[in-house]
């Protein structure tokens, strides 16, 4: 059985690469793989399609649809270069664009991948960590004082890839719970019941 | 260190801890305790404040008596003073011998926790108060028919003096709690090191 599917609406979608030649249908690929990275271009998508004599509209849909097929040969593994071929050929596609199209889904499964990995979980993800270890000496309140505590900036990246800068401060008996319990949790990952669970669930 | 000041106001009010009338020998001692007491707890009653019926000015005069002495407490806790140092200027306001003993006996005992409610009024950064954790295991998602990755989530409780209690929570992978763990180690080193 094969694992991608092409309906026939991305399959009417796709054909319309067939009006451009190989090395175009090899740019439209590239193109789509930025705008998955950084996000919508309207300014670039407008002077791509104005060199082809077309509409940004329609431009925007073949974009769409290459990665949507992206995505979908890259939801599984097994789905090889090979299969995504032959699926585009039934489909219709000729078979020089299918060879393209087949090439970039292989090609882009790595950066795919990585995207369609964040893509799921919506709680930010830790991306910097700064620390500094400060002793208060002195405040407007309290003189003569030793008061050591450890300085925390953490960035953190949400799925919408905008980030944000907690800074926070700790003092050393709660610094000493915190990394024993952060110990504690990365143990589990290696016990007896953790590793049960990662070989059969899968 | 600066020497022990405080405003002429004050002093003449601390100078009404002389008067027998007002405070009476055996009671000194609570009195001065209900006082350190009422600063640490916001709601803590002082006895002879809430006793005192009748004379309106001895009751101004005892006020005048608890701000006055919550000064000195203050003031001195704040500078890090010696009990020494707070006896002689009570001596230098004339105050009796006794009373100079108990009063120094007080702050020497309370010191400590004058100071450590002074040290929280201050600029402080939100706290991390403790931590939570959970260990996942995804198996796939909508987009990926296989994922097969151990994540966390941790969370961590802080504590501001405006918003309260709040808590950020992130996700991490394994390696990238290891490095999380990594930093607050190696901080916990340097901390060991300058103890020594």
């Amino acid at each position: 059985m094969m694992l991608l599917n092409i309906d026939a609406t991305l399959r009417d979608q796709l054909q319309v690469i067939e009006e451009v030649d190989v090395d175009t249908a090899q740019e439209f690929c590239q193109f789509a793989l930025q705008l998955l990275e950084k996000g919508p271009q309207p300014k670039l998508l407008e002077k791509a399609a104005m060199k082809l004599n077309w509409t940004a509209e329609k431009l925007q849909t073949i974009l769409e649809a290459i990665t949507e097929l992206a995505r979908r040969s890259a939801k599984d593994n097994t789905i090889d270069k090979e299969e995504v071929s032959t699926v585009l050929r039934d489909a219709g596609i000729s078979p020089t664009i299918a060879e393209v199209l087949a090439e970039f889904c292989s090609s882009s499964r790595a950066a795919l991948h990585g995207y369609l990995h964040n893509i799921h979980c919506k709680t930010p993800r830790l991306k910097r960590l700064e620390w500094r270890l400060e002793v208060e000496i002195a405040s407007r309140t309290v003189q003569n004082s030793v008061k050591p505590h450890l300085l925390l900036q953490l960035e953190l990246e949400n799925s919408q890839r905008s980030s944000k800068v907690h800074t926070l401060q700790m003092d050393i008996p709660t610094l000493l719970h915190v990394t024993e319990e952060l110990e504690q949790a990365l143990r589990e990952v290696k016990s007896t019941h953790a590793r049960k669970i990662m070989r059969n669930i899968k | 260190m600066a020497a022990l000041r405080l405003s002429d106001d004050h002093h003449v009010w601390l100078a009404h801890l002389s008067s027998e009338d007002l405070v009476n020998e055996d009671a000194f001692v609570q009195f001065l305790e209900d006082i350190v007491q009422s600063l640490l707890e916001l709601e803590h009653k002082i006895a002879l404040l809430e006793g005192s019926e009748g004379n309106p000015v001895n009751l101004l005069l005892l006020k005048q008596a608890v701000a006055g002495s919550a000064s000195l407490l203050i003031e001195a806790a704040k500078r890090d003073c010696a009990a020494d140092s707070v006896g002689l200027y009570l001596q230098s306001i004339g105050i009796p011998e006794r009373r100079v003993r108990a009063f120094r006996g007080v702050y020497a005992s309370r010191k400590q926790g004058i100071r450590e409610l002074l040290s929280r009024i201050s600029i402080n950064l939100p706290h991390i108060m403790d931590v939570d954790w959970r260990l996942d295991w995804a198996v796939k998602s909508n987009s990926l028919s296989r994922i097969g990755e151990p994540n966390y989530q941790v969370e961590l409780q802080t504590l501001a003096q405006t918003e309260g209690l709040k808590s950020i929570a992130f996700g991490l992978s394994v390696e990238e709690l290891q490095d999380l763990v990594w930093n607050l180690k190696s901080a916990i080193k340097s901390v060991e090191k300058h103890c020594q």
